[in-house]
């Protein structure tokens, strides 16, 4: 059975999930939804997701929402196939945990409302406001020095492996290094830099930018 | 060697605390004054560079994001915190991040605005009240929804994920008065009861008090 996704190729939060998926040889299918002409305010995809929000997956009966629990499930009931994005021990796997949770809590508003200013409010004829990226991005270099100093320790955020926790940074960077222009962020930190060339080469991500942009 | 929980009078550092006592966990906690901002001194720095509340230190182990470390370390005594399946599993998932993502960012804004500005000095931002009001009452409308066909919200089994909701509600329904927003909801306010009568909770309160009475 393949593990529908529904979402859109080219949105943060699918892609999380299909980053995971690829990584794990999990076969997937996507089912567009239409963000751009608010399918997922519609009726009946809050039946799906009654946030609101992408992605869902549908695999057989069992339904999930929110991209950090769907990736948790998928590399847990896949432990044993792909790599080992969960860490090998319980403390090696509280640590993913909790880079999962920085991610999600230090990095991920100021990422998203940064593109939502430099790349999405453009798109739709919108001003940006400028002082607000300014700060927003100031925010972000603190942050981001904390993790330069992180990986001047530690290859990955959790440890040695790539796991669940870098991978949950992949689409953000993505767009702020790219559509969003602000690659100095990353390139300007030695270590944070080395850390992004090393996971936006994995195969299963760059098949996945292929296909999304 | 027993764990040490830095924060204690706060709310997020009481999400461990009430997670330790489910678990039967022994544990002693260190105060930290946001007030006087000793969340920013150097020492905590080392433990918690993003300067937040909460840590723990358990021997040599430093972790920020402890829950899931802990219910599943501590599998087998206590109560069962994570389902019983992987898929149960899932759904706490599922809702932990539900709290993290639509509940938590809308009810931190009211505790900062209606409960920590007279503390530093400053004056109430009445428009982000409104605002968290109207995002949390959507929330509300949805947990109501899905309290209506679920015992608790992963599922008919307490979990870490209506335990993640515990300590700020009880702000909502006392120092901010708001309890109108639970009890308008006949399933919310059912499952309200039953979690926050939880003898866990009732111990958690005598051991740690809150800074609002």
């Amino acid at each position: 059975m393949v593990v529908k996704v529904y979402g859109s190729v080219k949105a943060a939060c699918p892609q999380r999930v299909l980053a995971c998926l690829l990584e794990k040889g999990v076969e997937f299918e996507i089912v567009q939804v239409d963000l751009d002409e608010g399918e997922h305010k519609r009726p009946e995809f809050l039946l799906r997701q009654p946030f609101g929000q992408v992605p869902v997956i549908e695999d057989g009966d069992f339904k999930l929402f929110e991209s950090r629990a769907i990736i948790r499930y998928y590399a847990a009931k896949y432990a044993n196939q792909g790599p080992n994005l969960l860490g090998n021990t319980l403390e090696e796997k509280a640590l993913v945990d909790q880079w999962l949770e920085v991610e999600a809590h230090n990095f991920n508003d100021l990422a998203f409302n940064l593109v939502l200013q430099l790349v999405i409010l453009p798109r739709m004829g919108q001003r940006s406001d400028t002082a607000l990226v300014h700060n927003l991005e100031q925010k972000l270099e603190a942050v981001l020095n904390i993790y330069e100093q992180r990986l001047s320790k530690s290859n990955y955020l959790a440890g040695d492996s790539f796991t669940l926790a870098d991978l949950s940074h992949l689409p953000a960077l993505r767009y702020l290094m790219n559509e969003a222009g602000m690659a100095h962020l990353v390139t300007q930190r030695k270590h944070v830099n080395a850390w992004w060339d090393k996971i936006s080469s994995r195969p299963a991500w760059k098949k996945l930018a292929s296909l999304a942009h | 060697m027993v764990v040490k929980v830095y924060g204690p009078a706060y709310a997020s550092p009481k999400r461990v605390i009430l997670c330790l006592v489910e678990k039967e966990i022994e544990f002693e906690t260190v105060p930290v004054d946001l007030i006087k901002g000793e969340q920013r001194s150097p020492e905590y720095l080392k433990l918690q560079p993003f300067g937040e509340l909460p840590v723990i230190q358990d021997g040599d182990f430093i972790l920020y994001a402890i829950m899931r470390y802990y219910a599943e370390k501590y599998r087998s005594q206590g109560t069962e915190l994570l389902g019983k399946t992987i898929e149960e599993r899932g759904l706490v998932e599922q809702w932990l991040e539900v709290e993290a993502h639509n509940y938590n960012p809308a009810i931190y804004e009211l505790t900062i605005q209606l409960l920590f500005s007279s503390k530093f000095g400053r004056p109430v931002d009445e428009k982000l009240v409104k605002e968290s009001d109207e995002k949390l009452g959507k929330t509300l409308d949805v947990y109501e929804e899905r309290l209506s066909k679920s015992k608790y919200l992963a599922g008919d089994f307490f979990s870490l994920a209506d335990l993640s909701h515990i300590p700020f509600t009880h702000y909502l329904v006392g120092p901010m008065g708001r309890q109108h927003m639970i009890r308008d909801r006949k399933h919310v306010s059912a499952w309200w009861d039953d979690i926050s009568n939880r003898p866990s909770w009732k111990k958690v309160l005598e051991l740690c008090k809150t800074p609002f009475g």
